[in-house]
């Protein structure tokens, strides 16, 4: 009875994962959003360098192959911000959301094994309000205004590998990009004799991609490498039935490196580029190719009850609300514990966030939770 | 690990808790950082959105008013109060206790009670002169078929009105004998009401359509045992007016709202369809220019609105009263007033009206008239949609449809 009970209570988790959506931030109210990571929780700790390998992410797909046994997985985090953007600061803003989820495993006693996963691919959540005054009739009238999005972009991924040999697999998939963004704008008159303004539509996306990766291993698993491309389609954005060719979405390319420095050390490190600077012409303001370095180190043996995982990370960010390009730096750091017989994990990780650049500089803590279980 | 579990549903039960509570509202930091798309304020000053007008009288006439507005000479319009009363009885209430009436002995005198609603409280010096009208007023009086009988060898009574009076009740002693054909007119009385001030001035009375119309006291005497002892009783009512020196014609480029017997004016739009269809409007202003001096009163303020429709039959037209919802803004419903002798513009907001016609299909016209139908002097004439300059205008401001089609 242990296996139902657990894709029971699997189900129910997934069940209640309410809004699909990841971290948000205030470089996400241009562009397409806050493009965010298709990671694990255990990815993140490590800085996001693991997820090249890592089958609970859906970043390459030839990880997958690590998938043998039916696995389901979800995560949950938490963001605590704040930020400073055109003089205006703001700080206590606290977001949650369930970024990612996944279940996968092998078919049958072939070779191959699947996933389909979910994760956001861009977020933009936010609500802004401004007391302004604007000239009407030859008079300066007081409003305000405000700002709501609520929303953001999913990707939805199906993943084949094959595992070629002992060390070398390969896999592909195929991702279906959508998702919509109730936006609504009001104006307010602090002169009652004007009638207050509001306005309230949802706003579709859609877009594919497809990805493909390899991942080999070496000297008896102690050296991993991988590799990853994806390609994905134009966005299209349809507001009332009325659809329009929007941003053209990025190309990537990944590799990864994963050594075992002694038996109770491993150190990896991954490196992503992403053409954003292509979705320039179907977004207000400009976008930038973007780049990312990740590095991480985990410390404990395989069967250690409590592994440690500590990680850095930098990227560009592809979307400012000026010029120039932005750019974070996440420290992380995370552990993980099994029970339920070994089936089941519960992975904690905790990231601090600087971002910097592009008219604005933000902070943020994103604590995240995470469940992976093998019924 | 027999720790493992509850620490995994605690920590299970402490981002549930989490999941409770978010915030995410922010001051904005724009433009760098708000959306691509911003609200688009647009105002403007339609002069050609009437198509079509006109002007009719007689909607209420002065008898039908809930007040009687009495205007003394030297202004631009003089008016009078026409005033008849229920019959008394030849017998007068004795004993109450008993309801035993016995006949009228001896008239000593009437009391006078008018019940003042508005004056003019930039004159001082007000005075109220009661006239002896013959009995008999009907809807047909007119102020020169009456003009006759406000003689002063007509005047019954007097009375000063203390400055600082209003609005109350103002209270006129008459003689018993003021009414000379009292028995042979079966105990009817008719009196006229006029005033006089410093300067040209008015007094707004109320009436019986208001239920504050005139009463009558009568003080007679009636014998008791051989000696005469006082007794009153009082009448409402039965017919009141007020006439008027007869108001100059608005021409063929003016229309005109308001005076007695009331009129309203009817105009019709053609709204361009980005306005009407299309956009949030939130503030919409009728002008209208006045042809001469708005009239009424010396001193007086009269209030005009605006209001839709509920169809358009012309003249007959079912007026629509937007009443404001819970919380809503009823400035809308306040109209506009106009002092008697402005020749400014007159600006009527119609927000309500219009955005009634966006949110139901009711037809593109409005009927302009004064609040108080009836029972005022004031009245405007303004220039119509014929005149070659100064035709009805309506200044729109609206905020244009919000391009969500436009954001990236």
């Amino acid at each position: 009875m242990k296996g139902p009970r657990w894709v029971v209570a699997v189900g129910t988790a997934l069940s209640v994962a309410g809004p699909l959506a990841a971290q948000n931030s205030i470089y996400g109210v241009r562009g397409i959003g806050f493009p965010t990571r298709p990671w694990s929780v255990h990815t993140r700790a490590l800085g996001g360098s693991w997820g090249i390998f890592d089958p609970l992410s859906a970043v390459n797909p030839a990880a997958v192959a690590g998938l043998t046994a039916l696995t389901v997985s979800a995560s949950y985090g938490s963001t605590f911000r704040s930020y400073r953007a055109s003089n205006t600061n703001v700080s206590g803003l606290r977001e949650n959301r369930f970024p990612h989820g996944l279940i996968g495993g092998g078919v049958g006693r072939s070779r191959v094994s699947f996933a389909l996963s979910y994760s956001t691919y861009a977020e933009r959540t936010f609500d802004f309000t401004e007391t302004d005054s604007v000239m009407v009739r030859g008079n300066p009238i007081e409003v305000r205004d405000r700002q709501i999005s609520d929303g953001g972009i999913t990707d939805v991924r199906a993943a084949l590998a094959w595992r070629l040999s002992t060390r070398v697999q390969f896999g592909g998939a195929f991702h279906i990009i959508n998702g919509s963004s109730q936006i609504s704008a009001a104006r307010e008159f602090v002169n009652s004799s004007f009638r207050d303004f509001s306005a309230a539509s949802v706003v579709s996306f859609s877009g594919w991609g497809v990805s493909a990766g390899v991942t080999a291993n070496f000297a008896r698993r102690s050296v991993l490498l991988a590799a990853v491309v994806r390609r994905d389609s134009r966005l299209t954005s349809t507001v009332d039935s009325s659809s329009r060719t929007g941003a053209q979405l990025p190309w990537m390319l990944g590799a990864g490196v994963s050594l075992v420095l002694n038996p109770a050390a491993r150190w990896t490190t991954s490196l992503a580029w992403r053409s954003w600077s292509q979705a320039a012409s179907g977004v207000t303001g400009p976008a930038f190719n973007t780049i990312e370095v990740g590095s991480g180190i985990e410390l404990g043996r395989p069967d250690s009850p409590y592994p440690l995982r500590v990680g850095v990370r930098y990227a560009t960010l592809p979307f400012t609300g000026t010029t120039s390009q932005a750019h974070e730096v996440t420290l992380s750091a995370g552990s993980g514990f099994r029970f339920a017989q070994q089936r089941a994990t519960i992975f904690l990780t905790g990231e601090r966030i600087f971002r910097d650049g592009g008219g604005a500089s933000e902070r943020a803590w994103h604590l995240l939770v995470g469940l992976s279980v093998t019924p | 690990m027999h720790w493992a579990r509850p620490f995994a549903l605690l920590s299970g039960l402490g981002w549930v808790a989490l999941a409770c509570t978010e915030q995410t509202t922010a001051p904005a930091a724009c433009p760098e950082f708000c959306l691509s798309t911003e609200v688009v304020l647009v105002d403007t000053v339609m002069n050609s959105v009437v198509v079509r007008d006109s002007s009719f009288r007689g909607y209420v006439l002065a008898h039908r008013g809930v007040t009687m507005q009495v205007a003394s000479p030297g202004g631009t319009v003089e008016s009078r109060g026409l005033i008849e009363f229920r019959r008394f009885s030849e017998e007068i209430l004795f004993d109450t206790a008993q309801a035993e009436t016995r006949p009228v002995a001896a008239l000593d005198s009437f009391r006078l009670t008018l019940r003042m609603r508005d004056r003019n409280e930039l004159v001082p010096g007000l005075e109220v002169v009661v006239y002896r009208l013959p009995v008999g007023l009907d809807s047909t009086a007119t102020f020169a078929s009456t003009a006759a009988a406000f003689d002063p060898a007509n005047v019954i009574g007097s009375v000063p009105v203390a400055d600082t009076l209003t609005p109350d009740s103002v209270n006129i002693i008459i003689d018993g004998s003021a009414f000379p054909t009292f028995a042979a007119d079966s105990q009817r009385v008719a009196i006229g009401v006029a005033i006089r001030g410093s300067a040209p001035t008015f007094a707004s009375f109320g009436t019986d359509e208001a239920n504050s119309g005139a009463t009558l006291r009568r003080f007679a005497r009636v014998d008791s045992a051989g000696t005469l002892v006082e007794r009153s009783d009082q009448q409402q009512v039965t017919f009141d007016t007020f006439v008027r020196t007869a108001p100059t014609a608005a021409g063929d480029t003016a229309l005109v709202v308001g005076e007695t017997p009331s009129a309203r004016a009817l105009l019709r739009f053609d709204l361009p369809s980005l306005i009407i269809d299309s956009s949030d409007i939130v503030k919409a202003t009728l002008l209208l220019v006045p042809v001469g001096a708005a009239r009424g009163a010396p001193g007086d303020t009269f209030n005009l609105q605006a209001n839709g429709l509920g169809a358009d039959f012309g003249p007959k037209s079912p007026v629509v009263i937007i009443l404001p919802s819970a919380g809503a803004d009823s400035t809308a419903l306040l109209g506009a007033s106009v002092p008697v002798g402005s020749t400014d513009t007159v600006a009527i907001d119609v927000t309500t009206v219009i955005r009634n016609w966006q949110a139901n299909d009711r037809p593109h016209s409005m009927m302009l008239r004064v609040s108080t139908e009836g029972g005022t002097l004031g009245g405007l004439l303004f220039a119509s949609s014929r005149h070659p300059t100064l035709r009805p205008a309506l200044q729109i401001t609206f905020v244009t449809p919000f391009d969500f089609a436009g954001l990236r």
